[in-house]
């Protein structure tokens, strides 16, 4: 169940339109490495982590990923509406504008839209949280590129707020990720016990015929 | 820097301040980062210093920096759940959330649709801006 609170998790007020920048700005929207795939790919694995912690932390970075989402879409409204439309041939977004006017529509930087696949999810929780801690520091890589094409301080800011929040969850899936590989190393019945997770039972499995060769 | 007496009421009630890796909350919110610890700043950039443009903006990013520190202590919690000290923090932040929600929506408006607030004769749910319209974020 969600509940929606009218305000941004951090503000954004940009006063002039930009539409390159837009139009850069949607791949952390509706891109591989975006908000949107973010937030659904963790309320999507969360089901299947082994024990409460990890469906906690799951659960809790993808509902704020659906703020950055909202964010993203700000940033890109803000950036756009005011445009003309011999702005929006100038800048190539007529493309866009011929099939969504001045609405927003999720896809990467080069206008390819989104696409489940981007959920990336294996039903095993260390390669899931490795995809998670991958996913957040491209996140950051791509929130470099977007600063570096910019100089407008009200974009700016916001970039580096999510930039930041990007290398919050890396570490927070990191510890995840090591939390469950210590308690996999010591057998921990926690885990074992996981009776829908046939992946995790396999899992245990190879690591004992592992331990079994050594 | 002269936006600083707009957080002296942050500052005064540091709710922080025994946790040397933790911000306070003003200097988390701006950074996006509350542990110190985990901090890490692209090239020279500085973190966006707000300035609030009216008593509603100044309200509302008060809000959003004590909303942001209790949502970092739950994602800490999330994984450190019988850390007695940060439980207790992230009560102590949750509690003054409520309150300055409470006051907010009294002079502002409801920021939920089961707000208080909503026991007026017309559904203020759609009066106030959404904010992505710039005026009420």
């Amino acid at each position: 169940m969600f509940k929606y609170v009218k305000r941004l998790q951090y503000p954004i007020n940009i006063k002039n339109k930009d539409l390159r920048m837009a139009k850069y700005l949607v791949t952390q929207y509706g891109g591989a490495n975006g908000e949107l795939g973010a937030a659904l790919r963790y309320l999507n694995q969360r089901l299947t982590m082994p024990d409460n912690k990890g469906k906690a932390l799951l659960n809790d970075i993808g509902t704020e990923e659906l703020g950055h989402v909202e964010m993203l879409e700000t940033m890109i409204y803000q950036l756009m509406k005011d445009a003309t439309l011999e702005e929006i041939k100038e800048a190539g977004l007529d493309t866009h504008y011929a099939e969504h006017a001045k609405a927003l529509f999720p896809t990467d930087a080069n206008g390819v839209p989104f696409t489940a696949t981007y959920f990336a999810t294996t039903g095993d929780p260390l390669a899931d949280l490795s995809e998670d801690m991958a996913a957040e520091q491209k996140a950051r890589a791509v929130y470099e590129n977007l600063i570096d094409l910019t100089d407008d301080p009200d974009v700016i800011g916001p970039l580096l707020w999510l930039r930041q929040r990007e290398i919050v969850h890396y570490a927070r899936f990191k510890e995840l990720f090591e939390h469950y590989e210590k308690k996999l190393k010591n057998g921990n019945n926690e885990i074992k016990n996981t009776k829908y997770i046939p992946n995790n039972d396999y899992f245990i499995t190879n690591l004992n015929n592992y331990e079994n060769y050594m | 820097m002269n936006n600083y007496k707009y957080y002296d009421y942050l500052y005064r009630n540091n709710m922080s301040m025994n946790n040397q890796n933790l911000f306070n909350q003003q200097e988390g919110f701006f950074k996006g980062n509350m542990f110190s610890n985990l901090y890490s700043g692209y090239k020279n950039y500085m973190p966006q210093r707000l300035n609030p443009r009216n008593e509603q903006e100044k309200m509302l990013y008060e809000l959003d920096s004590i909303s942001f520190a209790a949502h970092e202590l739950n994602l800490y919690l999330d994984l450190h759940p019988e850390d007695q000290s940060m439980v207790t923090l992230f009560n102590d932040y949750r509690k003054k959330l409520e309150e300055l929600t409470n006051t907010y929506e009294s002079m502002y408006g409801p920021l939920t649709v089961n707000s208080n607030e909503m026991e007026n004769k017309t559904f203020s749910w759609v009066n106030t801006s959404w904010p992505w319209e710039g005026s009420n974020v």
